[in-house]
C-alpha cells in the first residue's frame, strides 16, 4: 500500500511521473522513483521469487541489496535484486509467479 | 600458551595430502596432531577443481604411484563413511595445432600401455562426446575417459573427521616458526601457540615447504606459483559432461614483462551447475591469497571466446592460491636423510589422486622406517632433478590436465 | 588507466566528510557509492522523481553536506560499485575495479579510505525467512524514502533506538503496529551508571522522546524484555508468537502471545561491512561492542594494509556523529600521506576532532552495552530453520558440519556451502558464528569470519572481462 498520509516526519512527497510496467503479464501503474520492489509491494506481491534447490518462496528482506532475497526477472534477465532497480516504463517484471522454479 | 602434551607424530598442513596422512596415522593408533597457519584446506587443496587425475601423471616414474593410488578410490567413500562427491567424469583438451598434439603424442602411447585410458581424438568425435563445442577451428582434442572429480572440501573433511574420531589434536591458526632438533633427531615444533612435542613430523606443506627447510638449513627444489580460478552462479542452460581445457593459452602482464599471468582454459560444471573456470598461473615465490588484477580477466577471456553463453554468467568469486611443481614433476615424498624423524610429502602435481596413498605411506615410514607400497627412491627430497621436457617452459600444475 | 591520489568508497557521512577534507587540503579524490544519490543510509536521499518539503534538521545537515560536496572538485561516481582492489601495477598503489555508468572500469590509486557502512543482522527464528518478515533498516527505506508500506497489520522486534523509530514511522504512515518487542529490559536501572555519557547528547534524546511520544499517544503495546521468537504462513508470514524473555534470554513458554499480521520487522543491531576489508586481507579484531570482527586500525585511521583507511561503522558500530569525526581524522591522515598537509597542522584538526571522537566512542559504548541482543535469542531457531537462504543450508545440516569437528565458520562454509550464495555470507556469517560458538565451546573471536574475494558482488562475466589487448598469444 502507498503511504499517502504526511506528517512531521513524513513530509509530504509529490511522486514522479506516472509510468506503466506490466507485471506478471499484467499491466500495472507505477510512479517514477520507485522500485521495483515497491511496485510490487504496492500491488500486495511479496512472493518476488523462489529458491530453485527448495522453492520456498523469497521476497524482500533487508532493502539493502545486500541479502539477494528479493530477485526476480527484469525484461528477460533472471536475478536481479528488486529493491535495486528502479521501475522504468515499459519494463517487462516476472515474479515466481511466471518463472519456473 | 605452553607445552601441549607430546605427541607421536606432528602432521603439518591441513591440505588433502595432510589430512589424509593425519588420518592414517591415528588409525594406526598413532598419537597425532595436525597444524596448519590457516584453516583446512586454505591453499591450493581448497582452490582447485576437485579432480582426480591421472592423466596428467609425470611419465618417468609415478605410474605404478598414481595407479595405486586411483584404485584406492573405487572404495574410499565407504571407507571413510562419509560421500565427497565422487564421479567418474572424462577429461577433453581442446588442440588447436598439430604442434599441440605432437607435444602429448608420446602420454598417448604410454598411458594406455599403463591402463590409463588416453587417445586423441578429432573434431567429429569431440562433437560427439562434447556437442557444446565449437570445433571449427580444433585440430583434435585429448581425450581420457576414465577420471574422476569429487569436493575437495569433502575430502579433506571426511579424512578429518575418521581422524578426530581417533584422537586427531586439529590447530588451525597455528604457525609454525621453528623446528627442536636435538643431535639430529626430531624432537618437535614451536609455533604461536606453544611447542608441539613429538618424534616424527611429517611436512605436508606444498608452497611453504621450501620457506620451513630454510628454518632448519635445508632448501628443497620446489618452486612456487599462483593459481587463480573462479566460479559462477548456477547456469541451467550449459550441460557440459566432461572437464574441458584448451592447449591454447594467453598471456596478460601484470605488473612488468616478466611478471604475467599465463592462462589457459580449465572448465568444469559442478553438480549444483556453477561453473568453475580457471587457470591463470602467475609465476613468483608469493605466498599470499591476493589475485592479481589480471587474472579475473584473462580467465573471463577464455571463457567467454569457447563458450560464449558464459559471458552472461555472473560470477560469484575469484581466488588464486599458491602451488608447487618441481623441475622432474616428481613430489617430494620420503624421510630427510640428516634429519631423523622427518618427513617430507610434499609438492604432488595432482595432490588429490595421491592423497589415500600418500597416507598409507607415510603412516608405514612412521610406523616402520620403510616403505614397501611401492618405490618411494625416485620422491627422495635430496635426488638431483633432472629437467622434465615440458611444453611450456614455466610449469607444470596441479589443476590443469597439462602435460610433460 | 585513471589515476588519481585518493579514492573513498561509500558516501555516507564518513566517506563525504573524508573526502571533502583531503580535497580541501589539494588532495584528488574520487568519492564512489552504490546509490543514485550520496548520503549513504543516514542520510539517503529521496529518489530525484520524488519532491518533498523536508525542513527538518536532518534535512538541513544532509543538504549542507551535500553543498559543500558539490562545489568541490571531489569526482562523484554514483550508481557505482568497486568489485575489487588489487595491488597496483606500481608498488605503493591499489587498482580499483568499478562498474557504473561513466565510471572508468579501472582506477589505480595511492590511497584508499573505505567508509561503506553497515547492515542489520540477523537473528534465526522459526518463519525469519517468510516473504512479510524485513529489516528495520528495510522498513525505514520503505517507509522514508519509497512511501510504501510493508504491510498493515505489523509487529516488530528488536532493540535500540532504531527499533522505536521504525515503530514510530510506521505508526505514522498509517500501519496498524500490533506490538513492539524491545529485548532488553531494566533499560533505566541499567542505564544509570551511563549518566555522564548521555551528556551532551540532548539533541539525539529530543529525537527519542519525539518517537515516544508518538506511539504512546496511539497507545502501541510496547514491551520490554519481550521478543518476536516465531513467524508462521503458508507463502508468506500470517501471524508472529512473542514471549518475554528470562534474564538469558530464553523465551518463557507460558507468556507467549500470537497476532495475526502481515508484516514482521526485525531490527536488533548492525553489522559493520568489512568486506572490502576482508577481501584485502586486512587484519580484522573482534569487538563485540562495536559489531563484532573490525578491521584493526591505528590512530590515523589506517587499517594493517598500507595506504587503506577505514571509517564509520564499517570499522565499528558508532552511528553517524563518530562517522563524520572518523571521516576527518582519516582524511587529514591521507593528506599528510600524500604530501598535501604537514603532520603539524593535520595534528591541530585531528586533535580536536580526537576528544570529540573520545565522546562519541563513550557513548557508542553506552548503546551498545544497553542495546545488545541477549545470547538467548540466537538460540531460537530449529533443526530446520534456514540459516544461510542463499544456498538453503538449514540448522541441521551446520550442526552436520561441527559433528565433523568444524573449527571456523570457514570450515561449515566449505562443508554444507554456508556463505557460498549471492549474497557471500553478509547475512548468514554473523547466525553460522554464534551457532558454531554456542554448540562446539568455542569463542566468536576463535571461530572467526567468511574470507571474501573479488567480485564484491555477483558480477557477469562479461563485465570482469573488460576490453584488454593481450599482451601476446603465443
Amino acid at each position: 500500500m502507498r503511504i499517502t498520509k504526511s506528517t512531521s516526519d513524513l513530509p509530504a512527497l509529490r511522486r514522479g511521473k506516472t509510468i506503466e510496467v506490466t507485471i506478471d503479464g499484467r499491466k500495472v501503474q507505477a510512479f517514477e522513483g520507485e522500485l521495483v520492489s515497491t511496485v510490487l509491494l504496492a500491488e500486495g506481491i511479496s512472493i518476488f521469487g523462489r529458491k530453485h534447490t527448495t522453492g520456498r518462496p523469497s521476497g524482500i528482506y533487508c532493502g539493502m541489496g545486500v541479502c539477494y532475497e528479493c530477485l526476480v526477472t527484469i525484461n528477460g534477465t533472471t536475478n536481479i535484486r528488486a529493491c535495486q532497480t528502479f521501475a522504468v516504463d515499459r519494463m517487462v517484471i516476472e515474479t515466481a509467479g511466471q518463472v519456473k522454479p | 600458551m605452553s607445552s601441549k602434551n607430546t605427541f607421536d607424530v606432528i602432521v603439518i598442513g591441513a591440505g588433502v595430502i595432510g589430512c589424509s596422512i593425519a588420518y592414517r596415522l591415528t588409525a594406526a593408533g598413532l598419537k597425532t596432531a595436525l597444524l596448519d597457519r590457516g584453516q583446512v584446506g586454505a591453499g591450493a587443496s581448497g582452490a582447485n577443481f576437485g579432480m582426480v587425475q591421472s592423466n596428467d601423471v609425470e611419465l618417468n616414474f609415478s605410474i605404478p604411484m598414481v595407479k595405486v593410488s586411483y584404485s584406492r578410490f573405487d572404495h574410499l567413500e565407504e571407507e571413510l563413511g562419509m560421500p565427497v562427491g565422487f564421479r567418474r567424469i572424462a577429461s577433453l583438451r581442446l588442440l588447436s595445432t598439430e604442434d599441440q598434439w605432437k607435444a602429448s603424442e608420446e602420454r598417448s602411447k604410454i598411458l594406455p600401455q599403463n591402463g590409463i585410458a588416453y587417445e586423441f581424438v578429432p573434431p567429429e568425435r569431440i562433437k560427439e562426446i562434447e556437442p557444446v563445442i565449437d570445433t571449427r577451428n580444433l585440430f583434435g582434442a585429448t581425450y581420457a575417459s576414465y577420471q574422476g572429480q569429487l569436493n575437495p572440501f569433502l575430502l579433506m573433511w571426511a579424512y578429518l573427521r575418521r581422524a578426530i574420531q581417533t584422537g586427531l589434536s586439529l590447530n588451525t591458526y597455528t604457525e609454525v616458526t621453528g623446528f627442536e632438533i636435538e643431535n639430529g633427531q626430531m624432537r618437535g615444533v614451536r609455533t604461536n601457540r606453544g611447542t608441539f612435542p613429538a618424534g616424527a613430523v611429517v611436512l605436508a606443506t606444498a608452497a611453504w615447504t621450501r620457506r620451513l627447510g630454510k628454518l632448519i638449513g635445508h632448501d628443497w627444489n620446489i618452486h612456487t606459483f599462483r593459481a587463480s580460478a573462479m566460479v559462477t552462479e548456477p547456469i541451467y542452460s550449459l550441460k557440459i559432461n566432461t572437464i574441458i581445457s584448451t592447449a591454447d593459452h594467453i598471456e596478460m602482464e601484470v605488473t612488468s614483462k616478466e611478471d604475467s599471468e599465463l592462462t589457459v582454459l580449465a572448465l568444469a560444471q559442478t553438480p549444483d551447475c556453477h561453473f568453475l573456470i580457471g587457470q591463470a598461473d602467475r609465476p613468483g615465490e608469493v605466498l599470499n591469497a591476493r589475485i592479481s588484477q589480471a587474472a579475473p580477466k584473462t580467465l573471463a577471456m577464455m571463457a567467454g571466446r569457447y563458450f560464449p553463453v558464459l559471458r552472461e554468467a555472473r560470477i560469484l568469486r575469484t581466488w588464486t592460491a599458491p602451488t608447487t611443481y618441481t623441475d622432474d614433476g616428481c613430489p617430494l615424498l620420503g624421510p630427510v636423510k640428516d634429519i631423523g624423524g622427518l618427513i617430507l610429502a610434499a609438492s604432488y602435481r595432482s595432490a588429490i589422486v595421491h592423497s589415500p596413498l600418500a597416507g598409507e605411506i607415510v603412516t608405514q615410514l612412521v610406523t616402520t622406517g620403510r616403505c614397501d607400497i611401492i618405490d618411494i627412491s625416485p620422491f627422495s627430497p635430496e635426488r638431483k632433478m633432472q629437467q622434465a621436457e615440458t611444453i611450456y617452459t614455466v610449469k607444470s600444475t596441479q589443476n590443469t590436465t597439462e602435460e610433460v | 588507466m585513471d589515476e588519481v591520489e585518493l579514492v573513498v568508497v561509500g558516501a555516507g557521512p564518513a566517506g563525504i566528510e573524508s573526502a571533502l577534507i583531503a580535497s580541501q587540503a589539494g588532495v584528488e579524490v574520487i568519492l564512489i557509492d552504490t546509490s543514485p544519490k550520496p548520503g549513504g543510509q543516514y542520510f539517503k536521499q529521496l529518489p530525484e522523481p520524488f519532491k518533498s518539503d523536508d525542513r527538518s534538521d536532518h534535512q538541513d545537515k544532509a543538504q549542507r553536506l551535500f553543498q559543500r560536496l558539490g562545489s568541490s572538485s571531489i569526482r562523484v561516481f554514483n550508481d557505482t560499485l568497486v568489485w575489487g582492489i588489487f595491488e597496483g601495477t606500481k608498488p605503493g598503489s591499489w587498482c580499483l575495479a568499478l562498474y557504473g555508468p561513466g565510471a572508468p572500469q579501472r582506477v589505480n590509486s595511492r590511497a584508499i579510505v573505505l567508509a561503506t557502512g553497515a547492515f542489520d543482522c540477523s537473528i534465526p527464528f522459526p518463519g525469519w525467512d517468510l516473504p512479510g518478515v524485513i529489516t528495520a533498516g528495510a522498513a525505514l527505506t520503505m517507509v522514508k524514502n519509497q512511501r510504501v508500506l510493508p504491510g498493515k497489520r505489523v509487529v516488530l522486534s528488536g532493540t535500540g533506538p532504531l527499533l522505536f523509530a521504525s515503530a514510530a514511522l510506521l505508526v505514522q504512515a498509517g500501519a496498524e503496529v500490533v506490538g513492539v518487542c524491545e529485548s532488553s529490559a531494566n533499560l533505566l536501572r541499567r542505564g544509570l551508571p551511563y549518566l555522564p555519557a548521555v551528556w551532551g547528547q540532548w539533541g539525539r534524546m529530543r529525537e527519542g522522546m519525539g518517537y515516544i511520544k508518538t506511539l504512546a499517544s496511539h497507545r502501541v503495546p510496547y514491551r520490554f524484555g519481550w521478543a518476536v521468537t516465531s513467524a508462521g504462513g503458508g507463502n508468506r508470514v500470517s501471524e508472529a508468537t512473542m514471549a518475554k524473555l528470562d534474564r538469558n534470554g530464553i523465551p518463557i513458554p507460558q507468556s507467549q502471545v500470537t497476532r495475526a499480521v502481515d508484516s514482521v520487522v526485525v531490527g536488533y543491531s548492525l553489522v559493520p561491512a568489512t568486506e572490502l576489508c576482508r577481501l584485502l586481507d586486512c587484519d580484522l579484531v573482534f569487538e563485540p561492542g562495536r559489531g563484532g570482527f573490525i578491521p584493526r586500525r591505528d590512530e590515523e585511521m589506517e587499517t594493517s594494509c598500507s595506504g587503506i583507511y577505514a571509517v564509520g561503522d564499517c570499522a565499528g558500530i558508532g552511528g553517524a556523529e563518530m562517522a563524520l569525526i572518523e571521516g576527518r581524522i582519516a582524511g587529514t591522515s591521507a593528506a599528510v600521506r600524500l604530501g598535501h598537509l604537514t603532520k603539524r597542522s593535520a595534528y591541530e584538526v585531528t586533535s580536536r576532532e580526537r576528544i570529540a571522537l573520545r565522546r562519541e566512542q563513550r557513548f557508542a559504548k553506552l548503546l551498545g552495552d544497553l542495546f545488545s541482543p541477549p545470547a538467548g535469542l540466537f538460540t531460537l531457531a530449529e533443526t530446520d530453520t534456514m540459516i544461510c537462504r542463499c544456498e538453503q543450508v538449514t540448522l541441521r545440516q551446520i550442526r552436520e558440519a561441527i559433528s565433523y569437528g568444524a573449527q571456523t565458520v570457514g570450515d561449515v562454509k566449505n562443508l554444507v556451502r554456508t556463505g557460498m550464495g549471492n549474497c557471500q555470507g553478509r547475512t548468514c556469517g554473523s547466525m553460522v558464528a554464534q551457532i558454531l560458538a554456542a554448540e562446539s565451546g568455542r569463542t566468536l573471536e576463535d571461530v572467526r569470519y567468511f574470507n571474501i574475494r573479488p567480485p564484491l558482488h555477483p558480477l557477469p562475466l562479461e563485465v570482469v572481462e573488460e576490453h584488454q589487448k593481450e599482451v601476446h598469444t603465443p
